[in-house]
């Protein structure tokens, strides 16, 4: 009934859905989370979906998922309600890449939810400081002040994950 | 760039595995158009009271006319919702502000600048409950809000600074009297018998403004917390802290504080708001209820106590007992001392609250102040001979949550700010308006039920 009222809602899903999926585990840093926000991103498309299917449903799910993510309230919520054990995460996890992999885990997790955000966008989504700030709603400058503090916090905390050179550069522009 | 970032960060995002997406959003959307339904049956019957009440007399709604004033700062007697669209604080500084309110309808914070006509919203899209979770500094130039503080006279967000563990959330409690040091509490989660994830941590810290750090005061009873009645500053600079029955009395230095008392307050008692400190810093108001009485519509009555704070035992002063309100707080004292309280007014049929009505919950709204709960708010001085004077108010539902400078409260209350969408633009007006959305509100039903 419910793929009947949204048509073409699984398949996008089904498309789309793992690169959600990834872009809100790097947000998160815990799979239910992830999941979590993802979720509640693609139920917000549904209410639009007439107007969005024929357009660009995905760019709104991500807008809407960063948006979430920064929202304090939100995040409180989310602490009470999500499950004490996250699912076994699946594919290949071989040992070298677990110890790296926790190791910006915990490196991110240092961050605030802003800083990471931009953090994501700009390192993983390859965006410029334009497209973030269109994309998290505030301006180039706030962008630039969280990329230099994520950045000067990451250079602290897990120096092996910056370029030295570039990385004091970008510390520098910022 | 940062090439290995960028690297580490795609390899990361590998091995996230296929999450359960398509049912999990269409259950939620399921639960979203329930929600909605029931909203919209509850705008419809508010619409129809509209219009048979507006045009039999708008008078009790009607906005007192505005009179500018000569001398800034001042407390506007009355504001409104501000209509679709307004700016933002980043998009459009406001200056120092006297009010930020919320309004139970919106998720949107609404600060009003300081003598002038100014509204702006609150960046955000989902805002704190004003004077629980967003604090305005004394001078109104900053707002404290969840993790970091607005400037309010450049639109410039700062994150608080580090602390030693990363908290799920920080919420900002209290400014001390001269704006230098922001007392706010860090909670974590950890998780639960049954597997939700409950209060865990909480520990109160001092944002020092002037060095731009924090430092931790104490770990507090995470189940026991109130956003709004934790800390309160006394004008020599000493702050009070509460958790669970403990109230703490101690003078922030710029490396530690000096311990000055602990006492028990007395049982289901709490501090009385931010503005607890009696001016002289000679005494401590707490804030009491009493689950009675025969014959009230709301069997709820909260009354100031008066306590030394060095050993919390009681003083001569008496305060009379408040009926009928959902909450009250304390923020300040009017510059005749008498106290300015905040009051909460209940919607119809409201099941009486507590201070311990949620204090299990990281939530803010299961707390007793949920603004669902919530008919209205007005600041309010109880003034020497028992009574209330309302110095800022608001049409029902349209400020729910306040907080107000402590230099606006200091300066006593005139009317200044006219409201960004006045109530008093005609009681006709209204009347139509409504009937306009009473006929859209049944052809949008009538296009969205299923055909035969």
């Amino acid at each position: 009934m419910d793929d009947e009222q949204y048509p073409g809602f699984r398949d996008f899903v089904s498309a789309r859905g793992p690169a959600l999926s990834r872009a809100a585990y790097l947000l998160t840093g815990d799979h239910h989370a992830a999941e979590d926000l993802v979720q509640a991103a693609l139920a917000r498309v549904l209410r639009h979906w007439r107007k969005l299917s024929d357009g660009d449903p995905e760019s709104y799910v991500r807008r809407t998922m960063y948006h979430l993510q920064m929202s304090w309230w939100r995040r409180r919520r989310v602490a009470e309600s999500l499950a004490a054990v996250p699912p076994e995460p699946g594919g290949d996890d071989p040992h070298r890449t677990t110890a790296l992999r926790m190791s910006l885990e915990r490196a991110l997790g240092e961050l605030s939810p802003r800083q990471r955000a931009v953090i994501v966008l700009r390192y993983y989504e390859d965006m410029t400081e334009a497209q973030a700030a269109d994309m998290l709603g505030c301006s180039v400058g706030a962008v630039k002040r969280h990329a230099h503090d994520a950045l000067a916090r990451l250079r602290t905390r897990a120096p092996h994950l910056i370029d030295e050179e570039v990385g004091r550069r970008d510390l520098a522009i910022g | 760039m940062t090439l290995r970032l960028g690297e580490e960060l795609r390899d990361a995002a590998e091995l996230v595995p296929a999450y359960d997406l398509v049912d999990g959003a269409y259950g939620r959307a399921r639960r979203h158009r329930a929600r909605r339904r029931a909203a919209a049956v509850a705008a419809v019957m508010v619409l129809v009271a509209l219009v048979v009440v507006a045009p039999m007399g708008w008078h009790r709604f009607e906005a007192e006319p505005a009179t500018p004033s000569p001398t800034p700062p001042s407390l506007p007697e009355r504001v409104s919702k501000p209509r679709p669209g307004i700016k933002t604080v980043e998009q459009a500084p406001p200056g120092r502000a006297s009010v930020v309110f919320g309004s139970g309808d919106s998720q949107d914070l609404t600060v009003v600048g300081e003598g002038q006509d100014v509204y702006r919203r609150v960046p955000g899209s989902d805002s704190p409950y004003a004077g629980e979770q967003s604090i305005l500094s004394p001078d109104g130039s900053r707002l404290a809000v969840p993790d970091g503080v607005v400037d309010l006279m450049t639109g410039v967000f700062t994150e608080y600074p580090p602390i030693a563990e990363k908290p799920d959330v920080v919420v900002p409690q209290a400014w001390s009297r001269d704006g230098r040091w922001l007392a706010a509490i860090s909670h974590m989660a950890k998780p639960g018998e049954d597997g939700r994830r409950v209060p865990g941590r909480a520990t109160l810290f001092l944002y020092d403004q002037i060095r731009d750090i924090s430092r931790a005061v104490e770990v507090l009873d995470p189940t026991d917390l109130l956003d709004g009645y934790a800390v309160a500053f006394a004008e020599n600079g000493w702050m009070a802290y509460q958790s669970g029955r403990t109230i703490s009395v101690v003078r922030p230095e710029p490396t530690r504080n000096v311990v000055i008392s602990h006492f028990d307050a007395p049982e289901g008692a709490r501090l009385a708001g931010r503005g607890a400190w009696h001016p002289d810093s000679g005494r401590l108001n707490l804030l009491r209820q009493e689950r009675c009485c025969d014959g009230d519509a709301y069997p709820s009555r909260w009354q100031l106590v008066a306590v030394h704070p060095h050993t919390g035992a009681g003083t001569p002063t008496r305060y009379r007992e408040l009926p009928g309100l959902v909450a009250v707080r304390q923020i300040g004292w009017s510059p005749s001392n008498e106290p300015v309280l905040v009051t909460l007014s209940p919607v119809a049929g409201a099941e009486v609250a507590g201070f311990v009505t949620g204090t299990r919950t990281l939530v803010p709204d299961h707390g007793h102040t949920d603004q669902r709960r919530v008919e209205s708010a007005r600041l309010v001085i109880l003034a020497r001979d028992g009574r209330e004077r309302t110095v800022l108010s608001a049409p029902s539902r349209e400020m729910t949550s306040i907080d107000v400078a402590d230099r606006v409260i200091a300066a006593g209350s005139s009317p200044a700010v006219a409201p960004a969408r006045p109530a008093d633009r005609g009681r006709w007006w209204v009347a139509g308006a409504a009937l306009v959305a009473l006929a859209g509100a049944g052809l949008v039903a009538r296009r969205r039920r299923p055909p035969g």
